[in-house]
């Protein structure tokens, strides 16, 4: 057993050194549960699923230094917004990375979006265990509303540092806003390891956006790319063993904004078992669908966002919003509230899938293959790629465009297009004054 | 295959760890996202429900500097509330990351933010 920061996980690693030459020198243990991983292979060694199995077991129940953080937080603890302060300066900002804040603006935009979804109480993870109470559980405003408080309480209490001052009275009303940013820092795909200890941030600094903009009198446009792609940690040996047979292609899937939290922490995940949540049919098969073409992608991202759910409005009706558009090199000076406009955000997943083999085009040849380990994952009819199975789908990019389109009304419309109105309003003014005086 | 290990352990444990969203896991997951532990040394007993606070499993290769021997690692990373009693700081979160060699077995711990001098 080794650490790195001896002093603080003692405990941790005295319990740990010892479940490990207990697991290390009993066989009859790795034995005994191997009857639900029938595929582990049980030689001398205790198994990888034992030993995960045995570590997240006693982090849950024996939190080893529970009694010593008590101990040190009676005498002096590390405040709160000491703690963000020390973690998000440890992130130094350059111009194309996002850093902690840019990333938190992120992971609020998509959490709010899965929180005014349909199902929401089901499609919104992960949330906080603590956003979980039994009130929560199947109601679906509960979580929303749990979530939208707290999103907006994390930005009023300023935990970029600007506004903390001026806020300071809401410090005991925030709970809520502390779990949430604790719990979005701790997502590994977020950078949040790497925010904490400079050990491991060679490993997942990798969170990265490119932005790029348009702009009109009507709409603003911004483009973000978020690459994710090895902050999610290396491919599987399967998954490689596969790519070196077949090869890989880039593909891309366009989902809706709701859905958009869950994949990016859960990855493309087969629904086609799932009618509610199978949006297009499978046509195909059952599978996850993908397409060669970013443009089919984003047409199916469109499609999804044609008809939003109301709550989705609410969602976009956030401070981060702003920053995200501030990242895509907008201008929001002369931005007017953004309840005055209509938002969308389109989804477009980027992702690295097994190339399909020429024999299984538009056919699948899994009749003909006994071994799953050989078997190609992938099949193809056109520009629609169909992978059966989630693990050979490795998440890349990103890419998220966010669009601002001022609301059309009838006032605006006349005011905005007099050139072509004023007459026509003044002819129809006359033919009703020439028609009173008959 | 890789060397003497069987490539499905790791896959394995990729899968049956990484967490799922509500719809895809079992009734455990409709109650408040608990982690239904089923590989422990304890199935013989009634299946037991533990808060999820680990984040996420991966699987991180050998790189071309190891030893040729090195089989890669399983990287656990776990985040802990601890909520405070009689206290105005009322939550400590502490990340932790663990990582377990597919080649020796040895868990080591690589990243901890407890606060210094906790001990």
């Amino acid at each position: 057993m080794q650490c790195s920061n001896q002093s603080n996980v003692e405990s941790i690693q005295l319990q740990l050194n010892k479940l490990c030459n207990e697991l290390s020198t009993s066989k009859d243990t790795a034995t005994a549960t191997s009857t639900s991983t029938s595929s582990i292979t049980n030689n001398s060694n205790p198994s990888l699923f034992l030993i995960a199995s045995q570590l997240l077991q006693l982090l849950n129940n024996n939190f080893p230094i529970i009694s010593q953080l008590d101990d040190y937080a009676s005498k002096r603890g590390e405040s709160f917004e000491t703690l963000v302060s020390r973690v998000v300066n440890k992130n130094a900002p350059s111009v194309i990375d996002l850093n902690a804040c840019d990333m938190i603006d992120v992971q609020t935009l998509l959490m709010r979006c899965a929180a005014a979804g349909r199902n929401r109480s089901k499609v919104c993870t992960p949330v906080p265990v603590e956003f979980n109470t039994s009130s929560s559980v199947g109601n679906d405003d509960a979580l929303s509303r749990r979530i939208f408080r707290a999103s907006n309480q994390l930005y009023m209490n300023g935990f970029r540092g600007q506004q903390q001052t001026q806020h300071q009275q809401m410090h005991d009303k925030s709970e809520d806003a502390k779990t949430l940013l604790t719990f979005l820092l701790s997502l590994p795909w977020t950078g949040g390891s790497r925010l904490v200890n400079s050990s491991t941030s060679s490993s997942t600094a990798t969170t990265a956006a490119a932005a790029t903009t348009a702009t009109s009198s009507k709409s603003k446009v911004a483009k973000l790319t978020i690459n994710i792609n090895t902050a999610l940690g290396s491919p599987s040996p399967s998954f490689t063993a596969l790519a070196n047979k077949y090869g890989t292609i880039q593909a891309f899937h366009g989902t809706k904004i709701e859905s958009t939290w869950s994949i990016i922490n859960h990855g493309l995940i087969n629904l086609s078992y799932h009618g509610s949540l199978s949006a297009n049919g499978a046509m195909l098969g059952e599978g996850v669908y993908l397409s060669s073409s970013k443009q089919v992608a984003e047409y199916f991202a469109q499609s999804a966002a044609q008809s939003p759910v109301p709550a989705l409005a609410s969602a976009f009706q956030h401070e981060c919003i702003l920053h995200l558009l501030c990242l895509g090199n907008i201008d929001i000076s002369d931005l007017e509230p953004l309840n005055s406009y209509d938002i969308t955000c389109l989804p477009v997943f980027e992702a690295t899938i097994i190339k399909p083999s020429s024999s299984t085009s538009g056919d699948d040849d899994s009749s003909t293959t006994n071994n799953k380990a050989s078997k190609n994952p992938t099949i193809q009819d056109g520009k629609y790629y169909v992978c059966k199975d989630s693990e050979y789908i490795r998440l890349t990019n990103l890419h998220l465009t966010i669009e601002l389109r001022k609301k059309t009304s009838i006032w605006s419309w006349i005011t905005s297009s007099s050139s072509l109105s004023l007459p026509l309003i003044v002819v129809g003014i006359a033919l009703l004054w020439m028609m009173m005086m008959r | 295959m890789i060397n003497d290990v069987d490539d499905d352990e790791i896959s394995t444990i990729l899968r049956h760890f990484r967490p799922k969203p509500g719809f895809i896991s079992s009734a455990s997951a409709s109650k408040g996202h608990e982690w239904m532990k089923s590989g422990s040394s304890s199935r013989s007993k009634k299946q037991q429900k533990y808060n999820r606070g680990y984040t996420s499993v991966q699987y991180i290769a050998p790189t071309s500097n190891d030893d040729s021997s090195e089989q890669g690692k399983i990287r656990l990373s776990y985040l802990h509330t601890h909520h405070m009693q009689n206290n105005n700081q009322s939550l400590i979160p502490i990340f932790l990351t663990f990582e377990i060699s597919v080649n020796t077995r040895v868990v080591t711990c690589v990243d901890c933010n407890a606060p210094t001098k906790a001990m």
